[in-house]
């Protein structure tokens, strides 16, 4: 990949909205920033997590829905904040999955705080190429 | 394409009710709120050892960061590398910040350069900054002959 030297765009922290619904957990939740995409093999989710630990995650997958959870250690209370760019909550997004993904195949790993989700496709999923003979 | 995220169900208020919930949110905080649109977002604490400055910078290499700290300022710069997709990828989602960055911050206490510890756990950076320890008031007696 060609190395980029360029100032970071930022994207804000955007909270998990529950429409006109109660909300169902406790704490505030955010939605993870998330980079998909994928090959002829497999589909790859990359999510930032920050403050997430491998205890506080949560990957789910029913129904073909796949929840992504993640919490994280509160602020300590005597602490005064002095200036507050970001809140402090958990993360919560959740996607659709199809049925060309092996889900028996998922892989995920968890370092600094960044969930990398690798979804391989089924073997009829992949796209093949077909010889034509002559004769 | 076969992976796409679920919407929730925003009603006809969902925008009124957004509005509502971060005002509310806005005034049961303390501290400065700035939605300044920088990055890393940086959050300053005020504790007994002194001041923490909490960073999220999630799968970041903590060896490509440049912290300096000088008796009034701490400067963070550093850069993100974007994912790692294999060549022939095709990005159907690309949200994750990445690219240099570079935060300098003044604080209302001089600081011991001597005494800053860093940490990185979890994508989250940690500066510890202790107060440098100001020379207390001293009576001054005043000399006759």
């Amino acid at each position: 990949m060609a190395k980029r030297n360029k100032d970071i765009e930022v994207t804000e922290k955007q909270a998990v909205e529950t429409g006109n619904g109660e909300p169902i957990f406790a704490g505030r939740f955010y939605t993870p920033a998330v980079d998909i995409y994928s090959t002829d093999e497999a589909i790859t989710l990359v999510a930032d997590l920050p403050g997430v630990g491998k205890e506080g995650l949560d990957i789910d997958l029913r129904e073909g829905v796949l929840t992504l959870m993640g919490k994280v250690e509160d602020e300590p209370a005597d602490y005064r904040i002095l200036q507050r760019e970001y809140e402090v909550g958990g993360y919560l997004r959740k996607f659709n999955i199809s049925d060309d993904v092996d889900v028996d195949g998922i892989d995920a790993t968890l370092r600094d705080g960044v969930l990398t989700l690798v979804l391989p496709k089924t073997e009829a999923a992949r796209p093949r190429k077909i010889e034509v003979r002559v004769n | 394409m076969t992976i796409y995220e679920r919407t929730t169900g925003a009603g006809e208020y969902g925008d009124f009710e957004r509005m509502r919930r971060q005002v509310n949110r806005l005034l049961s905080q303390g501290g400065t709120v700035s939605h300044s649109r920088v990055y890393p977002p940086i959050n300053i604490y005020d504790a007994e050892d002194g001041y923490h400055l909490r960073a999220e910078l999630p799968g970041i290499d903590p060896d490509s960061l440049d912290i300096t700290v000088t008796r009034n300022e701490v400067v963070v710069k550093g850069e993100r590398a974007a994912a790692d997709a294999d060549d022939g990828s095709r990005f159907h989602r690309r949200e994750r910040d990445h690219g240099t960055f570079s935060r300098a911050f003044a604080l209302p206490d001089h600081l011991d350069p001597s005494n800053v510890s860093a940490s990185y756990r979890d994508g989250v950076l940690t500066l510890v900054a202790a107060r440098l320890p100001e020379a207390g008031p001293r009576k001054v007696a005043v000399l006759t002959d």
